[in-house]
This record gives structure tokens, sequence and C-alpha cells, in this order.
């Protein structure tokens, strides 16, 4: 039954999916193919250094000096982190609330959630077998993303750090994968796909306000840290490949209590729409 | 499974939505190898009831039990003994038949090669997609569904709506068969002829109330027909002369048009009045059941209800 789940929910998914890795790849190889040209451009750090610390921040640049060389020019590293790792989070996020927002309020819109529900498989059966297939597809979108930004580097003869690259998309995954079962906790209490998005679109749009403006805040400033989008520092996992202990734990706490808690939703609430 | 002769007992099963109670203290048994109508107007607690079964919805009081199982906590045992078709039946347009009910099948091989079974009797192609199917044959794949299994008892919810008069005589020799094989079957539906054809007794729902459980051959002997006779000239019958055929009523006179009440054995004695009389027309439909059971279990008198020849519950 479990294995009928995953081929059902990756065929009904599969040209999202193909549209979003698409969309992605694309993306990442353009960053890749203007760098040679952008690198060769005369006052890109002054343009950095100039911009505003919110806009620096949004792009995971918080001291501009890590993503520039010693002549001021953009390293690889400092580019694709203001171009694209900074963002990555955010683009795949967009997914990742989307596909989590109708993990089963889908089904309960369709009224198939009857028919699946009267097979011989539990509802946390059903729940977490979507969870993880949705989980695996964000994994595989991650890694084509990894994928092409390494032969991309090769292609450039650009000496990036494999394992930082690695290590940055990795906790950009744990990022994201909280998103989407932050979706998949208002999925199994609303049942409904829109509403589930709107409310897990616009707390993620929240948090990632926080994590921009707090540290401009002055005494409120801790309120960076209820984000999950200030333990993902794009320019600094590229640089160094030094993952922050404490990002794990946030990411993995936020999965595990969203996935776990809408489990329980799920397990025990009525299936009306 | 257990050794239960029930195949299905509610315990003051009650449902409430918000202020809205839309099933109360429903006490009902269902033996099994029966085949048992659940009937009632929309809104009377029927699918409530079928859901609160499945155990897609919790009750707010009161429990039931499936061959002799809890339905709450013996939920996932029981989905392998129990086939259902939902009233509304809706599934992912993208799929073929076939990978439907792959899904549906759980990998198991000798679920497929029923559904197969199943799917060539009804006349589906098992390649085309659900999303282009009729209602009719959407209808006919959701039974497939429900029945590939094998399950020992078969919840079906308006099973035949949609469905075209061959393909209905198709599925009523279905439930013949699965009764016949100790099978349990157990179906909601407005239509009072297919409860006659195939139903061993019947349950009527009404505004969330149990009012009854009957068998069937009892429901027929209960049960008034409405008949209305125009003539083509003068016909003084008396109101007296009517009932000498036994239980007649007579509902309403006009000119040369009468309409009766007449109850189950007393048609010949109608007739035999009509013998010498210039009958220009008759009309004698099938009896609505809600009106039957309006008239036997609410105090609901026939010509309270004197509105028309309806065939199906509202």
């Amino acid at each position: 039954m479990k294995f009928a789940l995953i081929a059902v929910h990756l065929r009904l998914s599969m040209y999202e999916i193909l549209a979003w890795a698409g969309g992605l790849l694309l993306y990442a190889a353009a960053i890749v193919w203007i760098y040679p040209m952008v690198s060769a451009v005369e006052g890109m750090g002054e343009y950095l250094k100039a911009m505003p610390d919110q806009f620096r921040e949004m792009a995971g640049v918080t001291d501009p000096s890590h993503a520039l060389d010693a002549q001021g020019f953009f390293t690889f590293e400092g580019f694709l982190s203001t171009e694209y790792m900074g963002w990555f989070p955010v683009l795949l996020g967009i997914y990742a609330i989307m596909s989590g927002a109708g993990i089963v309020a889908r089904d309960a819109e369709r009224g198939a959630l009857d028919i699946i529900l009267a097979q011989p498989v539990h509802r946390y059966g059903l729940l977490v077998t979507r969870a993880i297939t949705q989980i695996g597809v964000l994994g595989v979108l991650t890694s084509g993303s990894f994928g092409t930004l390494l032969v991309g580097a090769l292609l450039l003869d650009e000496p990036i750090g494999k394992l930082n690259l690695l290590y940055t998309h990795a906790v950009a995954l744990g990022l994201i994968v909280s998103l989407f079962s932050f979706a998949t906790l208002w999925s199994t209490i609303f049942l409904r796909t829109s509403r589930a998005m709107a409310v897990a679109g616009l707390g993620t749009v929240l948090l990632y306000v926080i994590n921009v403006l707090a540290p401009s805040l002055g005494s409120l400033g801790w309120l960076e840290k209820m984000s999950p989008f200030a333990y993902y520092e794009s320019l600094s996992l590229l640089n160094t490949g030094d993952v922050d202990p404490l990002s794990i734990i946030v990411y993995l706490g936020i999965t595990l209590f969203a996935l776990g808690a809408a489990t329980q939703v799920f397990e025990r609430r009525d299936l009306v729409s | 499974m257990t050794n239960s002769p029930t195949a299905i007992q509610t315990f003051g099963l009650s449902k409430a939505f918000g202020d809205v109670l839309a099933l109360r203290d429903l006490d009902l048994e269902v033996f099994r190898g029966e085949v048992f109508g659940f009937l009632g107007p929309n809104g009377s607690g029927k699918t409530t009831t079928i859901r609160l079964l499945l155990d897609f919805i919790r009750p707010t009081s009161g429990r039931a039990e499936i061959l002799g199982l809890d339905t709450r906590k013996h939920a996932f045992e029981l989905r392998r003994q129990v086939g259902n078709l939902p009233g509304d039946f809706l599934i992912y347009p993208q799929l073929t038949i076939n990978a439907f009910f792959r899904l549906c099948s759980g990998g198991r091989p000798e679920g497929m090669r029923r559904a197969r079974d199943l799917a060539d009797r009804f006349g589906l192609d098992l390649k085309r997609k659900v999303g282009t199917l009729s209602t009719g044959n959407r209808q006919k794949a959701g039974l497939v569904q429900a029945l590939m299994h094998d399950p020992e008892l078969v919840i079906l919810d308006e099973p035949t709506s949609g469905l075209d008069p061959l393909v209905k005589e198709e599925f009523y020799g279905l439930v013949d068969e699965e009764k016949g094989r100790g099978k349990t079957i157990f179906l909601s539906s407005h239509v009072l002829p297919e409860i006659e054809q195939i139903c061993d007794r019947v349950g009527i729902v009404r505004e969330g109330s149990l009012i009854a459980v009957e068998e069937v051959e009892g429901l027929k002997r209960h049960k008034r027909r409405r008949m209305a006779i125009t003539f083509s000239g003068p016909a003084e019958v008396s109101v007296h002369e009517w009932q000498k055929a036994e239980g007649v009523e007579v509902l309403a006179r006009a000119g040369n048009r009468v309409e009766l009440s007449i109850p189950e054995g007393s048609v010949a004695g109608v007739l035999n009045i009509l013998a010498g009389l210039p009958v220009e027309d008759l009309v004698f439909p099938e009896a609505s059941l809600e009106k039957a059971f309006m008239s036997l279990y609410a105090g609901t008198t026939e010509e309270e209800s004197h509105d028309g020849f309806p065939g199906e519950l509202s």
C-alpha cells in the first residue's frame, strides 16, 4: 500500500516537480554562467557595501568583505551566496509550503481521502508516507542544485570547496523541510489547501521579515533568533563549511515537532473538509 | 475477525457537528449474510452513520462494532474486511482505472485479479483515465474497488446512482452473489424498488434518528399506494362502496376524478369495483417509501403528503 501511495503521489506531482526542478536548475546554471562577466566588473564591492543592511541580510551577506576578494571583486562563493544560495531556501521553500499545504488537504477536497482511507492504511501511515516522499523530492531538487553548481564550478575552474557547497545545501534543505513540515501541520488542521497555504505562507513571510529586520531593531534584535531563517548563513557556510549545530537542532526540532503534531491532529480529527 | 453473528452493531451512536445533532442514539444491528438497506431522505443521517462506521468521523457519544470489533480501536484491521463506496465517489482524474485499482489493491495480486474480473463484467476499460469517465462509469469503478478485496462487509452509499438500468441489473445480480457467498451488504439508498429487489431488511432514519427497522416483506405488507382514476363519464361510486375493498380510503374526489389510498392486498378488490365503470385513465405508481414510512411510523397521514406521486425520497 505504501509503495502504491508513493507511486501515485509522485505520478500526480510529476509535472510540478519537473517544473520546479527545471526552473531551479536553469537559475543555478544562469548564475554560474554570468559569474565570469560579473567577477570582472570593477566596483561591485562598492556596490555591495552600499546596499542597505537589510537587503544584504536577505541575500545572506551580513559582512560584504566575506564576499569579496582582496581586490574588491566578487569571489565565486560571495557571488553564489548573494545571487543564489541566499535565495535558494526561499524559492524552494515556496514549493515546500505549496506541497505541504496540500499534502492531505488536497485529497480531502477531492473526496479521495474516503477511498484511500478505506484501504488498509493508517491515517498516520498515509501522512508520514506522503511527507517522507515529499521530503525526498525536496532532497532530490536540492541535490540537483548542488550538482549543477558543482559542475558549473568545475567548468569555470573555480576552486569552490565541494564539502562547503554540500553543507550549505544540506542546511538549506533543513530549513526547507522545516517550512514544509510547518505547512503540513496546517494542512491537517484545515483540510483546505488554500487556507493552509495562506496561513503557512503568511507565517513564513513573517518569520522571514523578522530575520531581515530584527538586527536593525536594537533591543529587539533577539527576535531574529525566533526565525528559522536566522540559522542559515549561506556565505559563512560556503566560505568555511562550518555547520552550526544549533541550526541542525532547530530545523530538526521544527520538523519533528510539526510532523508529530500534524500526525496527532490528522489521527484524531473528523475527516470533513 | 471474530465469530460475532452481527456484521454491524451500534450502541447509542450519536454525532453532533457544532450545535447540529446529525445522529442521535443510533442502536442498529445488521446480521452477517444479510443485505440491509439504510433509508432516509437527504440530511437524515445516513452518510453520517456510514462515515462513523468507517472511522472517518468520530462519535460524540456511543460506539460501533463491525464484525465484532470496535470501529475505532480496530479501524486498520477492519479496513481489510470492509469494502466502501462513498456517496460522492471521486478520485484522481489523472490516473487510469488500472492505476486506481492498483492503488486500492495495496500490491496484492488477488485484489487486482478480482478487480479485472469485475471490470470485465461491468464493461470498464482499464486503460481509460478516471477523469474521462462518465458518472455511471466512475460509479462502476467505485463499485469494483469496493468489492475487489472480497470483503466480508460491503458498505455502499447510493451505489446505483448514475448507473443505467442494465448495469443496475448487473449490480443487483452481484449483490445476490455476494449474499450467496455469505457476505454482508449495507447500502444506503433513496430508491424503494431497488430496496425491495435486493434487501432483506431495511432501517429508516429520519432527522438523525432511527425510526424503524423492518424486513422488506413486512414493509410491503404495511405499504399503502395511491391510485388516481379518471372516468370518461359519470361514475357514482360512494365512499362506502370504495371501502368494500379492505382498507381503501378515498383521498379526493373532483368531477370525474377520484384518488384512493390502497393497502397492499386490496388492489384486486378495487379492480373488481372498477370492472363495470367507464375508466378513461388510471395512474398507479410505485409508492414513495418516505410517505409509506411517514404514515406508518411518524404519524403523518397520507392526506398530509397528498402532493403527487414521487418515486424516490427527496
